[in-house]
Parts: structure tokens; C-alpha cells; sequence
């Protein structure tokens, strides 16, 4: 049945490219902002310094925006990174700045809402795979990718 | 600790792993008193959810009594007998507000995996792979529970441990494929699969009002449990033919809301069945949909069709024909629990809800692997095995 595992892996990293590809040719511009929905008042989420601090931190390499959502959905907090888009290669190395600003951005979304970032459990030590491998790559790099 | 892991492609086997700790303040710390296995296992073990690391510790329905409580937890206190639901929700953005808490924004700690797959991640869950945010599973001695204010519930006194353990999961994943399917009174109901989730969504559309409830299954077992326990009429897809035997007993409507129960592993007794093995087998589908298509075909005009089963990725020949000109409804939903478990806590409570004839196999941790050989392959008329970890081999 190996091959059915790696039938599988193969089917996600297929997919996995795919997606990087198409972001990569989507976001192939500096105009592309990254946008979470937070359900908080645009005034609370404006003047919080969970927020504020947050994004102090890239100085002038990101800019961002604060907009009501429709619907009182809460508040749309955006974020958009100066220089142009890293690489397919330093995605995957984990060089893109792109990364940092959607995780901050899911970041400042959780502390907002609930108060606290979750934080997974640490893996326990199961014998070393070269799909285990990939599973580890992807779960590196997945709290800095994904549709923002 | 002991506990039940995946280490490969229908490979299990029972470790010593380390102990959970409370990693954020809402967290508490459950020592398990039941876990069950779950028909949407069999997905991870069989491969078919590729995101799997040797070592994963597997379980999501489960409960026990808190032993440790995070320094922002208000609801529980050491000694608390709570029941946990299997999707983990944070109770403070718009989905868990709104009562879709499978769909919670802040819950899955690998948002990037998910998200390729289904365009937006869906919330966490234990013990249900790293696309899903790689939480340790429930089939050990002790677990963490994030968030547990929202997710975790006291159990009644007068419900025993069997009984509330499936008010984890099995009950209000078939209670919401009921409610959101709309059933209503007076209404015929046909639920595909008589595991435990399609016996809690026929047993719910009976206490929603439905007049009639249909369940379909194969296993002459698993058929008499749902007559003799939730008072469903049945039907042996192996020597019936499902679709004229709904239409006979509906005066040839169909039924109203038809509950597919079944998921990305189904069987069927015809040349489809074949088809879809191959290619399942060959990764040209991920998923089965054999039970969906039956439903489809079998519903009513303006129906309603719930998709209560687990399934990952692609399926092919949908009949979406038959959805647009039928006038069909088609939803589907990984569970809600926060949004149920309470209430159906009281009504297991009061007797109208029975779960303990689930329990047909009771084992220790270290018996895992042979627990999902039993679960698996319905061996010795195994509905679900569970786990008791305080048990010996």
C-alpha cells in the first residue's frame, strides 16, 4: 500500500504547486493587499496596540488599512507589502515577507477575538518518513500561506 | 503515556508518548475516560487524507474529567466530568458566533494546508491530521483541550460515561444533518448509513417531527440495531433495490430530506461500486461518492440532500444534472457541535436520545490496532470499539 501513500503526497504536492503558481502569478503586482475579517469594531481594532505594534514592526515596508465590514461583520484589516513578490523558491525556504504579514495577520485577528494565538501540540516522535518529511515542510510554512 | 498512533498506511500501533501540557490559557487538560474509534478514521489510516506523520496520535470523540485547568479558563475546575466536542472552537469570531464552530477562523494552526485544498480552512480538530491542525488525537490517557470553555461540557449525573461519550460526535453530527436539513413535521426521511452518525440523524428526524424515517445500510446487524433502538424502518441495499423501494413507500414522491451518512468509503452492490474503486485506487477520484449519488437520485423534487459523511477532495461522475432539475437543496457541514451538545446532553438525559447500544466492543489502548481491525472490517457485529485506557490488555 505504499504507493498509496505516495500516490497521495504526490496529489498534495501537485496541488500545493498549483497554488503557489497560480498566488505567484495572481499576486504578481505590489497593488495585492492581504485581508482578514475581524469581528471587532473598526474603532476597537483601529486603536488597539495588539494591532498597532504588530505591524510597527515592519516599519515602512508594509502598509495598512482599516475598513468596516458589510453586513456588521466586523472590521476588515488589510495589509500590503511594498516590494515586489519573493520567488516560488524562497516561498518554500521561507524567505517571502509575504509570509510574516499573513501570519501577523492571523495573529492580531486571534488576539483580538479570542484573546490568545493557539498554539498546536508538539509532535510526538514517530520514526522518520520522507512523507513525515514533507507533512513537516508544509506545516512550516502553512501559518504564512494560504487565502489572504 | 500510552497511546494509539499512526505510523503508516493501515499501520498502527500503541506508544508511550509524552504528556500533553497546557500550551495556552484557555486550555485544560483531560484525563480520558472513553475514546471512540470513528468510521472517519479509517480515512486517515487507510491514507486517504495525506497529511499524516508517523507518531499522530489518533481520536477526536472522547470524555473525561479535568485534571488541569489554563489560567483563563472559567467554566471548569479539576474533577469536572466533561464531554468535548471534536471540532476545537474559539468562541469569538464571526463563524463561532453565528453557530458554525467546525468552521472557526482561529483553530486551525496550519491554515495554508487546508486552504488549497477547500479555498479556506476549516476550524481545527483533534487528532485529525495536520491539515486540520495537527492536534493530538483523543485514543491516549490524557489530552489537551484548547479553548475548553467552548468546547467542553459537563455531563448530566444521571448519564453514565458510554452514553455521554457519543454526545462528542456521533450525536450531533447526525442531530445537525436533521436540523439543517431542514426535516419538519410530517416530513419522510431516508438517512444512507446505519452507523452511529446515520442512526443519531434518523433518530433526530424522528424527534424533529418527521412522520417516516428510512435507513439504508447492508450489515443485517447494524439494520437491527436501528429498528430495535432508534425505531427506523430499514432497508438491505444488498438484496434491495433502494431507489423502488423509496418510491414505494413515499407514493412515488421520494423522499422529503434525504441524510447521507456514509462518507468517502462507501459500498454499493453494483458495477459502480468497481468504478469508483479503481479509480479511487488509482488517485483519479479521492473519494467514493456512491451513497451522495443515490441520494440525489432518490430525492424528492425540492428536496433537501444533507451530506453528513466525511469526505476530502474530488469525486467523479456527480449528477449535478439531477440537482439543478430536480430543484434540489444540497448541504453539507462538518460538525457543530457547541451549537447542540448541551441540548442533547438533557435529551440523552431524559431517555429520548439512546447511544450506549452503540458500544459493542470495549478495549484498552493497547489494543488499538485491533480495535480499527474490529471497527474496520465489522467483525463480531462491531458497530464501534472504544477505549477505555484505564483498562489493561
Amino acid at each position: 500500500m505504499r504507493w498509496l501513500r505516495a500516490g497521495a503526497v504526490l496529489g498534495v504536492a501537485v496541488a500545493a504547486s498549483g497554488a503557489v503558481l497560480r498566488r505567484h502569478t495572481d499576486e504578481d503586482d505590489t497593488s495585492r493587499w492581504l485581508v482578514v475579517t475581524v469581528n471587532a469594531e473598526p474603532d476597537a481594532v483601529a486603536g488597539d496596540p495588539r494591532f498597532t505594534e504588530a505591524f510597527a514592526a515592519f516599519g515602512d515596508d508594509v502598509e495598512t488599512r482599516v475598513a468596516a465590514a458589510p453586513g456588521e461583520r466586523g472590521t476588515e484589516v488589510a495589509a500590503r507589502v511594498r516590494q515586489a513578490p519573493a520567488r516560488a523558491t524562497a516561498r518554500m525556504a521561507g524567505h517571502d515577507p509575504r509570509q510574516d504579514v499573513r501570519r501577523t495577520l492571523r495573529d492580531v485577528k486571534s488576539l483580538l477575538e479570542t484573546g490568545d494565538v493557539l498554539r498546536t501540540d508538539p509532535p510526538t516522535t514517530g520514526k522518520p518518513t520522507p512523507g513525515g518529511a514533507l507533512v513537516r515542510l508544509f506545516t512550516r510554512r502553512a501559518g504564512g500561506e494560504g487565502r489572504l | 503515556m500510552k497511546a494509539v498512533c499512526w505510523q503508516g498506511v493501515n499501520k498502527l500501533s500503541t506508544e508511550t508518548v509524552p504528556d500533553p501540557e497546557l500550551r495556552n490559557e484557555q486550555d485544560v487538560i483531560v484525563k480520558v475516560r472513553y475514546s471512540t474509534t470513528c468510521g472517519s478514521d479509517l480515512h486517515l489510516i487507510g491514507g486517504y487524507v495525506p497529511a499524516m506523520q508517523a507518531g499522530d496520535v489518533l481520536g477526536h470523540e472522547f470524555l473525561g474529567e479535568v485534571v488541569e485547568t489554563g489560567a483563563a479558563v472559567r467554566k471548569h475546575k479539576v474533577g469536572d466530568r466533561v464531554v468535548v466536542a471534536s471540532f476545537i472552537g474559539c468562541g469569538g469570531c464571526w463563524y463561532c458566533r453565528n453557530d458554525l464552530w467546525s468552521l472557526c477562523d482561529n483553530t486551525n494552526t496550519n491554515p495554508g494546508i487546508a486552504s488549497m485544498a477547500y479555498g479556506y480552512e476549516p476550524g481545527g480538530i483533534f487528532g485529525y491530521s495536520h491539515a486540520m491542525g495537527g492536534f493530538r488525537g483523543s485514543h491516549a490517557e490524557y489530552i489537551r483541550v484548547p479553548f475548553a470553555d467552548h468546547g467542553a461540557f459537563p455531563v448530566p449525573p444521571e448519564v453514565d460515561d458510554r452514553s455521554a461519550l457519543f454526545a462528542s460526535d456521533s450525536v450531533p453530527t447526525g442531530w445537525m444533518g436533521a436540523d439543517l436539513g431542514g426535516v419538519a413535521a410530517g416530513d419522510v426521511v431516508a438517512v444512507w448509513g446505519c452507523g452511529a452518525v446515520g442512526q443519531m440523524a434518523a433518530r433526530a428526524a424522528m424527534l424533529l417531527g418527521a412522520e417516516r424515517v428510512i435507513a439504508i445500510d447492508r450489515i443485517p446487524e447494524r439494520l437491527a440495531m436501528t429498528e430495535q433502538y432508534i425505531g427506523a424502518e430499514t432497508i438491505d441495499y444488498s438484496t434491495t433495490d433502494v431507489g423502488a423501494e423509496l418510491r414505494e413507500r413515499t407514493g412515488g414522491r421520494g423522499p422529503d430530506v434525504c441524510v447521507e451518512a456514509v462518507g468517502m468509503e462507501a459500498h454499493s452492490a453494483g458495477p459502480h461500486h468497481v468504478y469508483d474503486q479503481v479509480k479511487q485506487q488509482l488517485r483519479l477520484q479521492s473519494d467514493r461518492p456512491t451513497a451522495v449519488r443515490e441520494a440525489i437520485h432518490a430525492c424528492r423534487k425540492g428536496g433537501t440532500v444533507f451530506v453528513l459523511g466525511v469526505f476530502g477532495g474530488l469525486v467523479d461522475k456527480f449528477p449535478l444534472g439531477a440537482v439543478i432539475n430536480k430543484g434540489l437543496t444540497v448541504r453539507g457541514a462538518q460538525q457543530h457541535g457547541q451549537r447542540y451538545i448541551p441540548m442533547l446532553l438533557d435529551r440523552i438525559a431524559r431517555g429520548e436520545i439512546s447511544t450506549a447500544h452503540l458500544v459493542t466492543h470495549e478495549l484498552s489502548l493497547e489494543d488499538g490496532a485491533k480495535g480499527y481491525d474490529l471497527f474496520k472490517h465489522k467483525k463480531d457485529g462491531c458497530v464501534r470499539a472504544i477505549f477505555d485506557p484505564a483498562a489493561s490488555a
